[in-house]
């Protein structure tokens, strides 16, 4: 098994090429769903931003609210609007906080995954080094 | 022309004039033997009698001075002298003739034999030369000069392979050493980068992630109290459901944190795992090296061995040389008369193995026996091989 160093750059140069690639195309996609979480987030803001005054109109066609008047209904209704639109924010980020923490442990496993083929890839090239020194030392005693 | 005194030329034949006139049955001419300056007719005989003269003319007086009585020349002559006179009293002139030709024998068979025991005596005297040199060569040891060389060659040459043996195991031993050296610290070097990326990048990344419920919602209360109306119960569902956000966030808080805690184990698992195969590898490389170590070291130990063996062999090799040549050298003594503890006999071959003295009296006794008409084999005492024919 003769050394060649010439082939554990390129092998070299191969992986992290390669770990390069998918890690951008990754972050990529990272970056866009992270876009889609936040014009997602806005959008459930927005809309109960412009649910909540329909929502103050309707018990207020009702009488259930108005100047000197204030219904448990309404509070109850008003409560439960603030309790869902709670709600909604916390597993709309929740979802997106373990869609980065997916992303972020496929990344980590990925770039484990990097260094191991790397450190192989050392660990071979002192095994073959070793092996060569082995072999040059019983080509030389072979010539004795 | 004859260049001798009281001798004519004819027909190239030398004959004496006028007197001792004597016919030569065996060369079929007058000769005059009184008086004899002139050469032998030429033949085989005669050279032999002049070069057996030269080398020893105490032997044959008779060629070299006329006055001697034992000049069995002399003899001859006068035989034939009378019997070319014809003198009347004593032995007729061809009975003289062969006592002469007799005595001319006897004297030539003596000179044979003398030349016979020169030769033995030469001859022994160059065998107790060799014996003695090589009693010389054996007991002085100077023939295992050459081995002693070999052995110091032998050993030099292990002591210059054993070095490189081991100059070859230090510098592996250092190989390993620097090999390991530099396979730890590029081992450790890797492990510290790891642990630095790890320390510098803790992976928790839940650990600054907090969990929020919230904020809660309005409760319109400025619009209720415009109409004066209470707020009290939407304020109480808002505490309600604001209560139940901080109970999800809080489950929310103890995921991440669960998530925190298993991302700090795996880190700290992480961190005892680079740890651990740290500690594994140099626990291996350590184990790797005392490997190494231990095959270095048999391998050292190995070519010790075999350079052991091959130094053993060759030693064995060149002891048994030298016993061999030491077994054939003795061999060669014993078979020859010498001896192996040296000093015995021979002296290096200076002096023959029978002196002169003994020559002489061999010689005494072969005429002795000779004269007595025995026969004896050997050649020691006796007649020397070759010389039975001429005895009497």
């Amino acid at each position: 098994m003769a050394y060649n160093p010439a082939d554990y750059e390129a092998r070299r140069r191969g992986y992290t090429q390669q770990y390069g690639a998918t890690g951008a195309m990754n972050a990529y996609a990272n970056f866009l769903a992270r876009q889609r979480g936040t014009r997602g987030r806005q959008d459930m803001l927005r809309q109960y931003d412009e649910a909540q005054p329909k929502v103050v109109a309707g018990y207020s066609r009702r009488g259930l609210v108005g100047p000197n008047v204030k219904s448990g209904i309404f509070s109850r209704g008003l409560q439960t609007l603030a309790k869902q639109r709670a709600r909604n924010l916390q597993d709309y980020d929740q979802g997106q906080l373990e869609e980065q923490r997916m992303y972020d442990l496929g990344e980590a496993q990925r770039l484990e995954a990097f260094k191991n083929q790397l450190a192989d890839m050392e660990s071979e090239k002192a095994q073959t080094i070793a092996n060569a020194a082995r072999q040059l030392y019983a080509n030389r005693m072979g010539m004795i | 022309m004859s260049n001798m005194e009281n001798t004519v030329e004819e027909s190239g034949v030398i004959r004496w004039d006028p007197a001792g006139k004597g016919f030569n049955p065996y060369t079929g001419v007058e000769n005059d033997f009184r008086t004899v300056t002139s050469q032998i007719p030429s033949n085989k005989i005669t050279r032999s009698r002049a070069v057996i003269a030269e080398s020893a003319p105490e032997l044959f007086p008779t060629v070299s001075g006329t006055s001697n009585q034992n000049d069995y020349w002399l003899k001859l002559a006068q035989a034939l002298g009378g019997y070319g006179a014809g003198s009347g009293g004593g032995d007729s002139g061809a009975t003289k003739l062969g006592y002469a030709e007799l005595a001319y024998k006897k004297a030539k068979d003596a000179q044979d034999r003398q030349d016979a025991l020169a030769a033995l005596g030469y001859d022994r005297a160059q065998s107790a030369r060799i014996l003695g040199g090589m009693e010389n060569y054996y007991t002085s040891g100077q023939y295992g000069k050459g081995f002693d060389d070999l052995l110091n060659m032998i050993n030099e040459q292990g002591k210059v392979s054993e070095t490189g043996v081991r100059d070859a195991y230090g510098r592996a031993q250092t190989n390993i050493g620097q090999g390991y050296d530099v396979a730890s610290g590029l081992g450790t070097a890797g492990f510290n980068a790891l642990n630095q990326y790890l320390a510098q990048n803790q992976n928790n990344p839940y650990a600054g992630m907090q969990a929020t419920a919230g904020t809660a919602p309005d409760a319109l209360t400025s619009y209720l109290s415009a109409y004066g109306v209470s707020d009290q119960p939407v304020q109480g569902q808002i505490q309600a459901d604001q209560l139940q956000a901080q109970q999800g966030a809080a489950n929310y808080q103890n995921l991440i944190d669960v998530l925190s805690g298993v991302a700090q184990q795996g880190a700290g698992s992480r961190g005892a795992e680079s740890q651990m195969a740290q500690l594994l590898f140099n626990t291996g490389l350590g184990q790797e090296r005392a490997g190494y170590q231990g095959q270095a070291e048999n391998a050292q130990a190995q070519a010790l061995a075999a350079l052991q063996q091959q130094l053993f062999q060759s030693r064995f090799g060149v002891q048994s040389d030298r016993n061999s040549l030491a077994n054939q050298l003795a061999q060669q003594i014993i078979q020859a008369g010498g001896s192996l503890s040296g000093g015995t006999s021979g002296d290096g071959g200076k002096q023959p193995v029978v002196p002169p003295s003994s020559i002489e009296q061999i010689l005494q006794e072969i005429a002795a026996r000779q004269e007595a008409g025995t026969q004896t084999g050997g050649l020691s005492g006796g007649i020397a091989p070759g010389l039975e024919a001429y005895a009497i």
